[in-house]
């Protein structure tokens, strides 16, 4: 768009392939695209269609099925999560994708605590992505308060790992705490997207509210969003990350699953370019 | 709507006949329609159901096939042809005491300057108009800083001259201009729709942006049109003028086409009584 480039995360579910989805996107009028890495993907098919079509690969969403496992005393946990990590880096390296989203931690319960050989393996992996020329985006997902505050505190000083803000999980995983106030200096992606916030009257945290709605069909006030994003380190991009699926036993999203892939994402570049104008202003 | 009057602008390639579609809208609850005029005969039934149905036209908007790129033509058959359509046209408003007839002033991106002989047909078409009471309404497309102005100009002692504000032209093919600033003294007619700005990074112009959404499903700040709308001479009526399926290469629209025209109308209208609520405050 116009003075701002908007991009959309795109998964590997779709009822086509995702470098057909890719090519959809750049038709559109995305700029940028943010592609899910998985080790049994065809991620060359992905990255070639971006460079085929001419629109910009953002970031890559390192695999997340198990994140947790970084932190687990098992070496063979936590040296698989590492090592695909790693394999995540090299082809963002081969593909030169500039920025790689990791989620810190998944889970909601209160124990364990970060542990030392969380804090090895990462530095590992920190190391790693800079030596491939890639930035590391901590995701803020549960917990943050522990182990994304922990991250970013060991790499503050290291200018490769950076911040990587989810509204959505923000809303309903963080209680709407203001963490891209505390990280907004060191945002190098955004994960844009809406929900209803905690559905539980008694604010029971539950990954059932993260709905990934397309921004304006939740709770948020944009208006307000964008003067915190505003507030924070300018990004080139503002990227979407949205959910065509509800969550079992939900419907939120039902309205968008019955839509062609080009009407869906027609429907998150109209939302992308409300966005990006407000942010443009 | 009390106190403010509503309408929307209707062309002549629905599923159903404008003459029936006309009834439905004040069904729905419009006080007025801007039809298109494309012939004396399809133009006559329209009129019919107009005056059956008992609802105001507030413009009619002149042929496509009497467009400016012809009306300015350096060929003289093609002038003729222009103008003779428009006086066809000109004589339909006078004789069912139409108050405004909505002309494009230019429609093209080139470096074109309108001419003294080129004004001659415009000079003949605004004399039959005012006297025969039909107030002639240019509208901003493409470069209105040089042929609408122009023809503002030449007309600005003609009360019955005046300037249809066509909110998604300025968004998407001047949006560095302030044509109701300029020209809002004069405002005769609005054309209300959103769009989503300019598309392209860089900044070019294209047609294909000109999506004629639903107010609010663009980027535009309609807090803010309303208030230079405000700012502007009184509309006794709002108009928007929406598009079904304004592109095949774009899909914003989509949703449109999928439900039937009552519904669709009676969106439109929602959208319009919600702006005419923000008008009238």
């Amino acid at each position: 768009m116009w003075k701002q480039k908007v991009g959309t995360s795109v998964g590997n579910m779709y009822p086509i392939p995702t470098p057909k989805v890719v090519k959809i996107c750049a038709t559109i009028g995305f700029e940028a695209v943010s592609p899910e890495w998985k080790t049994d993907i065809d991620f060359n098919a992905i990255a070639m269609a971006a460079k085929e079509i001419g629109i910009t690969l953002q970031a890559v969403h390192a695999p997340y099925s198990k994140p947790a496992d970084i932190w687990n005393e098992d070496d063979e946990k936590s040296a698989a999560v590492v090592n695909e990590y790693i394999a995540c880096f090299e082809d963002c390296n081969k593909y030169e994708i500039p920025v790689a989203v990791i989620h810190p931690w998944a889970g909601l319960e209160p124990e364990p605590m970060p542990t030392d050989k969380g804090f090895e393996n990462f530095d590992k992996v920190v190391e790693v992505a800079s030596k491939y020329g890639v930035q590391v985006a901590f995701e803020n997902t549960e917990r943050q308060e522990v182990f994304l505050s922990a991250l970013m505190e060991r790499y503050k000083n290291n200018n490769t790992v950076g911040f990587c803000w989810d509204r959505g999980h923000e809303l309903c995983y963080n209680k709407d705490a203001d963490v891209l106030g505390t990280y907004g200096n060191r945002l190098i992606m955004t994960h844009i997207n809406d929900n209803l916030g905690i559905s539980d009257f008694d604010g029971t945290v539950s990954s059932k509210n993260d709905l990934h709605l397309l921004p304006f069909d939740g709770i948020s006030d944009w208006d307000e969003q964008i003067k915190r994003l505003k507030n924070a380190r300018p990004q080139e991009i503002l990227n979407l990350e949205i959910s065509r699926r509800s969550k079992p036993n939900r419907h939120e999203n039902d309205a968008y699953t019955p839509l062609t892939m080009e009407q869906y994402f027609t429907e998150c570049y109209k939302r992308a370019c409300r966005l990006a104008a407000k942010y443009s202003k | 709507m009390w106190k403010q009057k509503v309408s929307a602008s209707i062309a002549n390639s629905y599923p159903i006949s404008t003459p029936e579609l006309i009834k439905r809208m004040k069904e729905i609850g419009f006080e007025a329609v801007a039809p298109e005029w494309n012939n004396r005969e399809g133009f006559s039934k329209i009129m019919e159901a107009v005056n059956d149905c008992k609802i105001e036209v507030c413009s009619v908007h002149a042929p496509f096939t009497a467009g400016p790129s012809l009306m300015w033509s350096n060929d003289k058959e093609t002038v003729d042809n222009a103008k003779k359509t428009m006086l066809e046209f000109l004589e339909d408003c006078a004789r069912f005491e139409i108050p405004v007839a909505v002309v494009h002033s230019w429609e093209q991106k080139d470096n074109s300057m309108p001419t003294e002989e080129g004004f001659a047909p415009y000079d003949e078409i605004v004399d039959f108009a005012t006297k025969n009471g039909v107030g002639i309404a240019f509208e901003n497309l493409e470069r209105p800083e040089i042929y609408l102005k122009a023809l503002l100009d030449r007309y600005k002692n003609n009360e019955l001259v005046g300037f249809c504000w066509d909110s998604g032209h300025e968004m998407c093919f001047t949006p560095e201009q302030d044509l109701l600033a300029q020209f809002g003294d004069r405002l005769m007619m609005t054309h209300i729709s959103d769009n989503l700005g300019v598309s392209s990074f860089d900044g070019t112009i294209k047609g294909t942006d000109d999506l004629h959404l639903l107010p609010g499903d663009g980027i535009a700040d309609w807090d803010d049109q309303i208030r230079r709308l405000k700012a502007a001479k009184h509309q006794d009526v709002l108009n928007l003028e929406i598009a079904r399926n304004p592109h095949k290469t774009r899909l914003e629209n989509f949703w449109h086409s999928k439900i039937s025209m009552e519904e669709y109308y009676t969106r439109v209208y929602i959208c319009a009584c919600k702006l005419a609520a923000k008008y009238i405050k």
